[in-house]
């Protein structure tokens, strides 16, 4: 009995085993694939050698102006908002989702620039599935990126939106 | 009594004679160890992914925002309808160059972009 549930134990474990191999090898890519990635990937990799220098002016450029927005505009506002004993409630709640945001856009960009290097960095003649399933992960990181992006805009957005109305109410009242 | 007086020379373990030799590879080692770690932190950080000073971003170096003397508004004071106004100026000002950029988008990766499955051979990807 016990050596019939380690047998089925071990069968279970090289049939999960083989799966995962297969769906991490692209099972997707023929011969000719193959082929095709091995005689454009250099030149593949030259692109990303250009995406990669132009991604990382683009995170220090917007890094820079997200920074300023937070500590030197949202954070003495929300500061003075409070000493004027005003409903800070809103700008102070999106301020603490855009610092969230924030760091959350750091560490996606640092694991998309990670992954988009190791493409480059490849010997992608010898490792052409590798290299294909590299590039398809950069895609998904840089797509989190981008939603980051979009979401950080949003809220920045949002943020005006708030101090606007903010300024009705103040208005409102004198 | 005899005027000269005999000065024996002390023995020296073997340590002891490469004292100076040891102290230098000892110091080497921990410089070693020291820059590994700085390294380390360098690259998990994040630094070293907006360190534009390192080898292959000579060409974008120069674009990078230079703006140091971004305006802070102050924190203290009253809250009047002027202030507000000049709060929005500085803030919308700011929030034009983060809002609805095209930055990160998917095309740059795309296939249509890389052609990487392309039959014939890529001529140029550049996004």
């Amino acid at each position: 009995m016990r050596n019939l549930v380690i047998g089925l134990l071990l069968v279970g474990l090289v049939c999960g085993g083989s799966v995962a191999y297969a769906e991490d090898t692209a099972v997707t890519l023929t011969d000719s694939d193959l082929a095709r990635i091995r005689l454009n990937c250099t030149a593949v990799q030259t692109s990303l050698g250009r995406i990669h220098e132009s991604d990382a002016l683009a995170r220090v450029n917007l890094g820079q102006q997200y920074e300023t927005i937070s500590t030197k505009l949202m954070a003495p506002f929300n500061s003075r908002v409070a000493l004027n004993r005003l409903d800070g409630v809103a700008v102070t709640q999106t301020t603490v989702e855009f610092n969230n945001k924030l760091d959350e856009f750091r560490t996606l960009y640092q694991q998309y620039e990670q992954t988009l290097l190791r493409a480059i960095q490849l010997k992608c003649t010898d490792q052409p599935v590798t290299f294909y399933d590299t590039l398809n992960l950069a895609r998904t990181h840089r797509a989190a990126v981008r939603e980051a992006v979009v979401s950080l805009g949003g809220l920045v957005k949002q943020y005006g939106t708030e101090v606007q109305t903010l300024r009705d109410s103040v208005k409102g009242k004198n | 009594m005899q005027g000269s007086e005999t000065k024996e020379e002390p023995i020296l373990t073997r340590w002891q004679q490469h004292r100076f030799l040891v102290m230098i590879a000892g110091a080497i080692v921990v410089a070693c160890f020291l820059v590994s770690v700085a390294l380390g932190l360098y690259n998990s950080s994040g630094a070293a992914q907006v360190d534009l000073s390192r080898p292959g971003y000579e060409a974008i170096r120069n674009q990078a925002n230079q703006d140091q003397s971004s305006k802070s508004f102050d924190a203290t004071g009253t809250l009047d309808d002027a202030t507000f106004k000049s709060f929005q100026d500085l803030y919308n000002a700011r929030a034009a160059k983060v809002v609805d950029v095209a930055s990160f988008d998917d095309a740059a990766l795309s296939e249509d972009s890389l052609q990487l499955m392309n039959p014939a051979s890529v001529t140029d990807g550049s996004n």
